[in-house]
């Protein structure tokens, strides 16, 4: 009766071995029990502008990213004017490259009345991808813009110069809320007059919340502090806007409002020339970001 | 009477920690390709179980803006950070002889926080002290609650190509304490 002692035998052991394994947790469980930390890249923000002035995305290395953004004119100019879209206040087109991960140099083009032509470089200082949801970014971005305008008076190279320098401090406090603090010190060789100050401190305040993954609303505050002239200086007039991202997957299309009348730094800085916000001087604009991998 | 199990050069536990996972879409406009070569599983031949681990955010793309949308967007790696394979191995071959043994595998998979079952084919080629175990089948983004926007239907496909290819060490320790259980008395 081999057959039968061979099938006791089985039993046997199979009761043996289901003992053991009865003990045991299931396969699943015992991998699960490892906790690996993968270093996840933590986004920020959906673009590489708050609205109007940069944000800590940085681009990934061999990304090209081309940006065409666009100013119109007054809401407040009414029907007429189609409420501003009939007028175009500036329209800055830019190229940016991420040369390594943490780097990334680009040239921006204003149609503003001296035609700035816009050098940057964005560096990203430190990127802190932790396991909780509060993390750190912090990144530097530096600016130097001629004016390439061919003014009817001569004039000398070096007073074409304008210089931008930032800090930018972003903070993701959840999933979905992000915020950035980006203190500044712009520097313009050349001002309208001796009254007009040449040197800027600027605190750009920004705040992203996500709406779903593919949209969110954000909030960007430029406070430029009042260093010089009460007569030329308005609080009023600094720059606040408020808009809207959209990510398609291609494209991140950027559309706000907005007190200031200049897209570049160097521009929005020279707040006499903003609009007053609470007059319902503002202006719609928008921008579209795409992005191609070299 | 000896058992066959009893035989110390069989081995039982296999693991493996570097696994390779990757996954293909094809679409007009668009191919979508990603490797994960951080794969955790676990096999057991002597209950013929076995168990997969795949970390989200440790999916690798050539484009970072598609891997940021992938993780963000369509698998929400923060909210599911882990895929999982729980299941069976069946075969009429006894897997725990040496050479190459076709294999179904049978149990839940969980993707995106959707447990399903599934039975797909795969191979089992087990060297002694260790074990290779490959496999290619089809899933869908809709079994897993995936959405994708009809504004992109034409940059990803709505079925996707994995291909699963692990290399198993023997859990030397661990069988051990097994073979001793299993003496016969």
């Amino acid at each position: 009766m081999l057959p039968k002692r061979i099938t006791c035998a089985l039993l046997g052991f199979c009761l043996v071995g289901v003992c053991f394994y009865g003990q045991e947790t299931s396969l699943l469980d015992e991998l699960n029990k490892g906790e690996e930390e993968v270093s996840k890249k933590i986004t920020y923000f959906k673009s590489s502008r708050v609205i109007l002035g940069p944000s800590v995305r940085q681009l990934a290395k061999g990304e090209l990213q081309f940006r065409v953004s666009h100013l119109f004119g007054r809401i407040s100019d009414g029907i007429q004017e189609l409420y501003g879209l009939d007028q175009v206040f500036n329209v800055d087109i830019a190229f940016d490259y991420g040369l390594i991960d943490r780097l990334s140099l680009g040239l921006a083009r204003s149609s503003d009345f001296d035609k700035t032509l816009q050098s940057n470089i964005k560096y990203s200082i430190l990127q802190q991808s932790l396991a909780n949801k509060a993390a750190f970014s912090l990144s530097y971005v530096g600016s130097i813009n001629i004016r390439t305008r061919n003014y009817e008076v001569e004039r000398d190279f070096v007073d074409r110069l304008e210089y931008v320098n930032q800090l930018l401090l972003a903070c993701k406090f959840s999933d979905r809320l992000a915020g950035q603090l980006a203190p500044g010190f712009i520097h313009l060789n050349r001002v309208p007059t001796t009254k007009h100050p040449n040197s800027f401190l600027l605190t750009s305040l920004g705040v992203s919340y996500s709406v779903s993954p593919s949209a969110s609303v954000n909030i960007e505050y430029q406070y430029i502090y009042p260093t010089f002239d009460s007569s030329i200086y308005d609080t009023r007039k600094n720059g606040l806007s408020i808009g809207m991202d959209i990510d398609t997957g291609g494209h991140v299309f950027q559309l706000f409002v907005t007190n200031a009348t200049r897209l570049q730094t160097s521009g929005f800085v020279q707040q006499w020339n903003n609009d007053n916000f609470f007059k319902g001087d503002i202006h719609f604009g928008f921008s579209i970001m795409r992005s191609f991998n070299l | 009477m000896s058992l066959p199990f009893i035989n110390t050069v069989a081995q039982n536990k296999y693991q493996a920690f570097n696994g390779f996972i990757s996954f293909f879409s094809s679409a007009p406009l668009e191919d979508i390709y990603a490797e994960n070569e951080k794969v955790k599983s676990l096999i057991d031949l002597s209950t013929n179980e076995v168990a997969f681990v795949i970390t989200i955010s440790g999916f690798q793309f050539k484009k970072s803006l598609m891997q940021e949308h992938f993780n963000e967007k369509y698998m929400e790696s923060h909210k599911f950070p882990r895929a999982t394979f729980s299941g069976k191995l069946v075969s009429s071959a006894d897997l725990k002889t040496s050479g190459v043994h076709q294999v179904m595998v049978k149990g839940d998979i969980e993707i995106h926080g959707v447990k399903k079952t599934i039975e797909i084919p795969g191979t089992i080629n087990n060297k002694g002290d260790n074990l290779t175990a490959e496999s290619e089948f089809d899933l869908k983004t809709a079994d897993f609650d995936i959405k994708i926007p009809k504004l992109l239907i034409k940059n990803i496909a709505e079925k996707v190509l994995v291909k699963v290819k692990l290399e198993y060490k023997a859990n030397k320790v661990r069988d051990n304490i097994n073979q001793d259980m299993k003496q016969p008395g």
